[in-house]
């Protein structure tokens, strides 16, 4: 009876699992909600991690665009061009290579110590530092769950290395990209003035020779001429 | 028999379980190995996009730094032509130097011509006055010596009003000595300030070819980036 009993049991636990191997994938197998229970989220596929790792990165990426749009729209005496190279070497080093997220305290810490003093000045007076944690936390995520991805699947691991190529990589030549922006912007504007001076400078000695040589002119042609 | 019945049944459970877990799992990778693959090709298309974008912006801000370099360019040429019309300035200015200094000796010989003659026509007039006063001459000699007297009078005057004239031509000239003065000293500031701007935009247009050349940098690296980027998302897509 009892080996009857096991030998039943048994068996059902072989078809369950059977039936649970021969299961759809998650994607093709949306699990009801039960009556009862609050509604359960489907499990995500591979695609739809990889889907949600692009949109992370994409997040990432506007963050980053924004705070490199509000640095360059400094005033140039609190050096932007400065500040976006420092960031940019910040978002792209091994500090941001980790997978668990540090505590604000050490990501400030971290941000205070990655850039010079005049930078971190305007950072925290323009209220960048907030949206320069949020940026570190998102990007330690992105790569704590690429590097899940990469365990897992063949593909995560491609997707890992250009999330760590896009970190590591693109971000710093974005920032050097607009680095280069605002010294050509700073330097057309110097180069306007330049031209100005050097037009006044001129001007104004082109003038000052005429009327000098025209009241040298007028004495000479009350003496009666030059002699 | 049991033990027998149960390792049986345990041999089989387990090569069920194995079969099954098998097939399972080769659905599953399969399965979801192609969806991944899909999603990794349409994660590389975005990079490829995010690079291509990067890209154009290098293009973008190349094409204005190259007009940038051309405005430098012009006004490093425009500096050295205003350095030269400036030293040709100084030495124009130094001529009329030359021409003041001339008039102010001029001036300063006339006036003493004139203060000569207007003394000399003054003690002309004085003696006459006196010779008046003593009443000696005839009625005749006293007519023209009145006569004499009121035209050299009218000549003093005349001297004196050229010797205010050159008075006043003599403190033009020192005037226009001290205007020199000042431009020189302006003229010194100003080369002195056009060599600073010629160096100055030298300076940035070395600069502005840096850039040129770190934009260019980046730029391959980005290249060598989407190359890369390429070649990966052929391998994962399927053959045609």
């Amino acid at each position: 009876m009892s080996n009857l009993g096991l030998t039943g049991s048994v068996a059902t636990i072989a078809a369950l699992v059977l039936v649970g191997c021969s299961t759809p994938p998650k994607a093709s197998a949306p699990m009801l909600p039960s009556p009862v229970q609050p509604a359960a989220k489907p499990a995500l596929t591979l695609a739809d991690e990889i889907q949600g790792t692009i949109d992370a990165i994409d997040s990432a990426m506007s963050g980053y665009d924004g705070i490199l749009t509000r640095i360059q729209q400094l005033p140039d005496d609190k050096n932007p061009g400065e500040i976006i190279g420092e960031v940019g070497d910040y978002v792209g080093s091994e500090r941001l290579g980790v997978k668990e997220v540090p505590a604000e305290k050490d990501i400030v810490a971290g941000i205070s110590g990655s850039v010079s003093t005049n930078s971190w000045l305007a950072i925290v007076e323009t209220e960048l530092l907030g949206s320069l944690v949020d940026l570190t936390r998102q990007l330690v995520r992105l790569n704590a769950r690429t590097a899940t991805l990469a365990l897992d699947y063949e593909q995560g691991r491609t997707l890992q290395k250009y999330a760590v190529k896009i970190r590591r990589e693109l971000m710093p030549l974005l920032a050097e990209l607009r680095r280069l922006g605002v010294a050509d912007r700073l330097d057309k504007a110097a180069v306007a003035n330049l031209e100005f001076e050097t037009l006044r400078i001129i001007t104004a000695s082109r003038q000052s020779l005429q009327s000098l040589e025209h009241d040298t002119r007028a004495i000479e042609s009350e003496l009666g001429g030059r002699q | 028999m049991t033990t027998k019945l149960l390792v049986s049944l345990g041999s089989t459970v387990s090569a069920l379980l194995a079969m099954g877990g098998g097939v399972g799992v080769y659905r599953h990778s399969k399965y979801e190995s192609e969806e991944a693959r899909k999603a990794t090709v349409v994660a590389m298309q975005y990079f490829e996009h995010t690079l291509g974008r990067a890209r154009d912006s290098i293009q973008q801000s190349a094409d204005l730094r190259s007009d940038l370099i051309q405005k430098t360019d012009a006004l490093l040429k425009d500096v050295a032509q205003t350095e030269q019309e400036l030293a040709k300035h100084g030495t124009l200015v130094a001529a009329l130097n030359e021409r003041r200094e001339a008039a102010q000796v001029r001036v300063g010989t006339y006036l003493a011509e004139a203060r000569t003659a207007v003394g000399e026509a003054t003690a002309t007039v004085g003696r006459c006055r006196a010779i008046l006063l003593e009443d000696k001459l005839a009625e005749d000699r006293k007519g023209d010596v009145e006569s004499n007297i009121r035209t050299m009078t009218k000549d003093v005057r005349e001297i004196h009003d050229r010797l205010l004239q050159l008075e006043a031509l003599g403190a033009r000239c020192d005037a226009l000595a001290d205007r020199l003065l000042v431009f020189n000293e302006g003229h010194r500031a100003s080369l002195t300030r056009i060599q600073q701007i010629r160096q100055e935009t030298r300076q940035k247009l070395d600069q502005q070819k840096t850039r040129q050349a770190a934009s260019e940098e980046v730029g391959e690296r980005l290249r060598r980036l989407q190359s890369e980027l390429e070649s990966d998302l052929k391998s994962l897509r399927p053959e045609p």
